[in-house]
């Protein structure tokens, strides 16, 4: 794929308006370093996703609560221990083949978030379930400018088949707006920054920012009315790929409309896009970095309180060669208990951890008002399968980070009885997040014990 | 038992009669047949491959399973007509009998296809994939987006224009709704600024394709490679490119340097300039308006023993590359030249909107406007006009909106009315249906013009113009994105293969050997060859770079220049595909080859007949499995399949993949003895990469299999039964052997392609 942050890109606007020479960011200047305001705090909601699993034993704490001695993969997550829960005994049994057969990657990211049964099809009729994500967004995401927000370290798989006879749909996304339709998830940085804080390249006055919106608001407006005569011309399948459509243009009105009635004052909030190029050429470490920190940033800033990320698609076969492995990561999660492999397993993992730790404390060092960010947040991570060379559904790898602004309280190792619908979990935070839901997918509780 | 059914099939055969009529006589001389050379391994003592064959044989004639049992009859058939079985180590039937029982499957295989109806199965409505898109809007507008900035199709099948995968999130939504503005402002532009600007890449913004160098005020290139930039330009015209450069130099020539767009070699440069006085290299050039250009060190050289310790090493130092312009007077963009005639300088905004409304839509939606889409969108252009835009302005707003609009974004096909009736697809339709096969974009002028009305829906008519579309350079296409996709040359984008144990990946040599093997499926489609040729081919088409990569650089003299070459290879190495970098490249691990992913490669793409996945846990080589040497490999290979659970397709995986073992994972010739014998489960040896290709390219299996890719690419489903008996009508229809050309045109004559299936009768698979 193309370069993540290509500055050639960068520059287009630049250039397209005559500006003259390409140098670097020149913008810097001009921007405020910005994020003064303080918003009262309200929870918010993120979940990480991991591929491939995780080595149990390497993961689980021993002993229980907060006293539970740490693992080698916890370590790097002390400092911000008492802010943790982690989970035994989770399961998500709609990953599980129940007789579709081998796909248990595909299943385990379309099932994580969707707790669903996703259908097995190469392509026709795709089907998983609506993700605790997008319950939320719908639920409380109307405030903020963005419902939710998907975000990936990889984009699609690009060639291929990517898991037995399951399409791509399902292994690459974990967040599911609807039963049949995935939200498609952003992985370039740069965009990711210009959809949360605007282009830091065009400088239009508010003004003028206010009259491209109208422009742009009159253009969907014609196109919504074209489809909805198209409506009437279609066959049920092919209404529901228009219904698609309508829900977006839906969508993207409304955040247009949300935009426009933002004052004047908090369109000049500028985050300064510095960190954007700071970690250029240090690969997918930085990249990732970059990422952490927009993340933290969407929340800091309130653009949204609902944000998934996918650390990889699942079944990812990327390299670490920065880690010092050069194999792919699914090759050698099947593992097969060769220690040379598992050593390279370990690595990533430990990596991943220390990234996701280290983002953690970037929350925690935010103070706002009532404690810091990370108190106020709920913030899953975990992977979809148990061990990469099992491909297992139940014990799943997962914790909880924050307190949903007081609502969930940290326990440290928490272990529940086998077989405990993850779905649990996601009930107890859609309750902590002020949607109460009498059930999610096939929750049988809350869990009290955080609650 | 027999009995039983036998009275059971008399009772069905009155309630079938005129169906059964067909079949009596026939079932029970292919009965006989399969009696005497299948039913004891499918059906009587075993069912292997789970297919029981006197079951099938007994299957009454009626139209419940008609589709399963099409199914299997048509694998019957495949492996008589291949000669794949009987396995050769049992009695093989006598020629004459062997071709009896096909033509006894064929006449079965009719009259299932009678019961199986004649739907033409059902199509969902595709969103453009974002291949599409592109190439829409460029041949709308003549504006270059890069595909990139849109989330990337989820895939169905190995292809990202299959419609039920195609889903659209608020997230396209809105990045369509951005470019459709951006395009719309570059599409229908106001005058040239009277002044031309500059755009300046320094060193530092400079991605080299090489790994580390010295970076700071010039970006070395230490041996042979390009710093390149990609550059968006306000609109394709001239442009003065300077390149600022400095060297080292060592050995008896100076530095050269190649200025690329793209990946054209645009001028080349011999530079004396130093460190202390940079030279500028400059050249007037017709880029278009999304271009990477690129400065290459052609000459790399290295004398470390010279006495002068100036002259031991020459390199090219790139400061910096400037583009500047236009320079030339403006030219019409497409979009400007089309709407000129329609453009009427009197009248209200609305009133001369409405004309050229109507021809954006025409052409943006494959179909004419209705009268109240077009005043819906002139009204737009109209009131954008009135609020204070310039006229261009509204028509810009239009514009935008036609593009945001469904009708763009999606193929619609009209539907049948009763909705349960299959219905011939409209002129409309089936243009865009065969643009989007053939040049992945819309109808141009001409096809347009032949799709009002129902002249191309006579299937000569049809094949005429599929004819005049291969002929056009958007054709193309059929390499770059169908075949692409076809033999998942996208992987090259993201191989990381290890660079202490494979050295020499670069992302140049990844873009090489992808153009390589687009530039032979293009060859042997425009140069109507065999398809087989695509197996058998005895050149290749290298640049520079990839015959240093094949070590081909004797046979390359003209490839030095950064352009493709076609050279023979006089059997020096494969040039099908199973010998290209490419292939061989993405079917291999980082660290090593991968005989099973190069084997599972050939049975899906090159036989359309992939493996099922491996049981969880039986996936992966014991702990501390020695994988180091070709050797290791192979012994590694041969006790895994001793595991009769993984040898039933490990059988027929290994040998195809160990026949490739002389290759390593960046398709370099291995040295060293290596073993590359195999046999595959039905007997016949595969010795190495010229005898799997041989073996591979004989019969139909290949044709077939390109068939049913080109299919699936064409329709955006896979084929059922129903469609596999047509699939293969079509493929014996066609002469013997098949070029590659009948198999793309044979798609479009196919009922499948020409009707559309009742939305009520959808497959649920």
């Amino acid at each position: 794929m193309t370069g993540v942050l290509d500055r050639c890109a960068l520059s287009r606007r630049r250039f397209l308006r005559g500006a003259g020479a390409c140098v670097a960011l020149p913008w810097l200047d001009a921007m405020q370093p910005a994020l003064t305001r303080s918003e009262r705090p309200s929870p918010r909601a993120l979940f990480v996703f991991a591929p491939n699993g995780k080595k149990l034993d390497e993961w689980r704490p021993r002993g229980e609560g907060a006293s539970a001695e740490l693992p080698y993969l916890l370590e790097p997550l002390r400092d911000v221990w008492s802010e943790l829960s982690v989970f035994s005994g989770l399961a998500i049994d709609g990953g599980r083949g129940h007789g579709d057969g081998p796909g248990d990657h595909a299943r385990a990211a379309a099932s994580f978030l969707t707790c669903a049964h996703p259908k097995k099809t190469g392509g026709a009729d795709l089907r998983a379930g609506v993700s605790v994500d997008q319950v939320l967004a719908q639920a409380i995401g109307g405030a903020s400018v963005l419902p939710s927000l998907e975000l990936g370290m990889e984009p699609g798989a690009a060639a291929g088949v990517c898991d037995s006879g399951y399409s791509c749909a399902y292994s690459n996304n974990v967040s599911w707006r609807s039963v049949g339709t995935p939200a498609a998830k952003e992985t370039d940085p740069r965009a990711m920054f210009v959809r949360l804080f605007g282009d830091p390249d065009e400088q239009l006055d508010f003004a003028a920012r206010s009259r491209a919106r109208r422009r742009t608001r009159s253009i969907l407006e014609a196109a919504l009315a074209d489809a909805r005569d198209l409506e009437r011309e279609l066959g049920p399948g092919d209404r529901g790929k228009l219904a698609e459509y309508l829900d977006a243009v839906r969508d993207v009105e409304t955040r247009i409309e949300r935009l426009e009635s933002e004052s004047a004052a908090a369109t000049a909030d500028r985050v300064d896009p510095a960190f954007l190029v700071d970690a250029v050429g240090d690969g997918f470490r930085g990249r990732l970095r970059i990422v952490y920190e927009l993340v933290a940033l969407a929340m800091q800033t309130g653009r949204t309180r609902v944000i998934t990320l996918m650390l990889g698609n699942a079944g990812s076969d990327r390299s670490y060669r920065f880690l010092g492995v050069p194999d792919g990561h699914h090759s050698i999660s099947h593992h097969g208990k060769d220690p040379n492999k598992l050593a390279a397993i370990r690595k990533i993992n430990r990596f991943h951890v220390e990234e996701f730790a280290r983002f953690l404390s970037r929350l925690q060092s935010t103070t706002e008002q009532d404690g810091d960010l990370l108190r106020h947040a709920a913030i899953v991570y975990g992977c979809g399968i148990g061990d990469g060379d099992r491909h297992n559904h139940d014990d799943l790898p997962m914790l909880l980070a924050g307190r949903a602004a007081g609502a969930l309280t940290p326990r440290g190792h928490v272990r529940f009885a086998t077989e405990t619908p993850a779905a649990n979990l996601y009930l107890t935070i859609l309750r902590a997040l002020g949607v109460e839901h009498a059930a999610f997918a096939d929750s049988t509780g809350t869990l009290g014990e955080i609650a | 038992m027999r009995l039983a059914s036998s009275i059971l099939f008399a009772a069905l055969a009155t309630t079938f009669a005129s169906r059964a009529q067909d079949l009596r006589g026939a079932p029970a001389e292919l009965a006989a047949f399969v009696r005497e050379h299948c039913a004891r391994c499918h059906g009587e003592e075993e069912t292997e491959a789970d297919l029981d064959l006197v079951r099938l044989v007994r299957a009454a004639p009626d139209a419940a399973d008609a589709a399963e049992r099409a199914a299997d009859w048509l694998d019957v058939r495949d492996v008589l007509s291949d000669c794949a079985m009987p396995p050769e180590e049992e009695p093989q039937p006598e020629p004459a009998a062997r071709a009896n029982a096909i033509e006894q499957v064929r006449t079965l295989l009719a009259a299932l296809k009678t019961g199986l109806g004649d739907d033409p199965g059902r199509v969902t409505m595709r969103r453009l994939s974002r291949v599409e898109l592109a190439n829409s809007i460029r041949d709308l507008c003549g504006v270059a987006i890069d595909p990139g900035e849109l989330p990337a199709d989820d895939l169905a099948y190995g292809f990202d224009n299959v419609g039920d995968a195609l889903t659209l999130s608020p997230l396209h939504l809105e990045k369509l709704a951005a470019i459709a503005e951006r395009v719309a402002a570059t599409a229908l532009p106001e005058p040239d600024p009277a002044t031309p600007g500059a755009l300046r890449f320094l060193a530092d913004q400079l991605t080299s394709s090489l790994d580390g160098g010295a970076r700071g005020e010039s970006l070395g290139l230490y041996t042979n490679g390009v710093a390149s930039c990609r550059a968006a330009l306000p609109r394709a015209g001239r442009y003065r490119v300077a390149v600022t450069a400095w060297a080292t130099q060592a050995g008896d020539e100076l530095a050269r340097l190649v200025v690329r767009a793209d990946d054209r070699a645009v001028d080349r440069f011999e530079v004396a300039a130093t460190r202390q006085e940079p030279g500028v290299f400059t050249v007037e050039v017709d880029l278009p308006a999304v271009v990477t250009l690129g400065a290459a060190f052609v000459n790399d050289h290295w004398d470390p023993q010279n006495q002068d310790a100036s002259r031991r090493d020459r390199n090219l130092y790139v400061q910096g590359i400037e583009i500047a312009g236009p320079l030339d007077p403006r030219e019409p963009t497409i979009a400007e030249r089309w709407l000129a005639p329609f453009e009427p300088s009197r009248g209200t905004p609305f009133a001369r909107a409405r004309p050229v409304v109507r021809e954006l839509l025409r052409r943006a939606w494959r179909r004419p406007g209705k009268a109240k889409e077009v005043d819906r969108l002139a009204r737009l252009a109209a009131d954008t006009t009135s609020s204070g835009d310039t006229f261009r302005g509204g028509l810009r707003a239009a514009l935008a909106a036609a593009l945001v609009s469904p009708s763009f974004l999606f193929r619609v096909e009209p539907q049948a009315r009763p909705a349960s009736a299959p219905v011939d697809l409209d002129g409309w339709a089936l243009a865009t249906r065969l643009s989007y096969y053939l040049w992945s974009s819309l109808p141009d002028d001409a096809l347009l013009a032949r799709a009002k009305g129902d002249a191309l829906r006579d299937p000569a008519a049809l094949l005429a113009e599929s004819r005049r579309m291969l002929l056009d350079p958007r054709a193309d296409a059929l390499a770059t994105n169908f075949a692409a996709q076809w033999l998942e040359l996208r992987k090259l984008d993201n191989l990381a293969p290890d660079p202490d144990r494979f050295p020499g990946y670069t992302k140049e040599l990844g873009h090489a050997m992808r153009r390589e093997t687009e530039l032979l499926v293009r060859d042997v489609l425009r140069t109507r060859r065999p398809v087989r040729d695509l197996l058998l081919a005895d050149h290749a088409f290298v640049d520079a770079t990839l015959a240093r990569h094949y070590g081909l650089d004797d046979v390359a003299p003209d490839a030095t220049n950064g352009d493709f070459v076609r050279v023979e290879l006089s059997g020096r190495r494969l040039g099908g595909l199973l010998g290209q970098g490419s292939i061989l490249a993405i079917t291999s691990h980082p660290t090593r080859t991968s005989p099973v992913r190069r084997g599972r490669w050939i049975l899906d793409a090159m036989l359309a007949d992939p493996p099922p996945p491996p049981a969880p846990g039986a996936d992966s080589f014991p702990p501390q499995a020695r994988l180091d040497t070709p050797a290791d490999m192979r012994a590694q290979l041969a006790r895994h399949r001793e595991d009769a659970a993984c040898a039933v397709c490990h059988d027929r995986i290994d040998p195809l993949g160990l026949a490739l073992e002389g290759y390593d994972p960046l398709g370099r010739t291995r040295v060293g003895d290596i073993d590359v014998a195999g046999r595959l489960p039905d007997g016949r040896s595969v010795d190495g990469p010229e005898m799997l290709c041989q073996v591979l390219a004989q019969g139909r299996a290949f044709p077939r299999a390109v068939l049913h890719k080109l299919f699936v690419f064409a329709l955006g489903r896979e084929p059922r039964p129903a469609d596999a008996i047509a699939l293969d009508d079509a493929l014996a229809a066609l002469p013997d052997p098949p070029t590659l050309e009948d198999l793309v045109l044979a798609v479009p004559k196919l009922s499948a392609f020409r009707r559309r299936g009742p939305a009520s009768n959808q497959e649920s698979r």
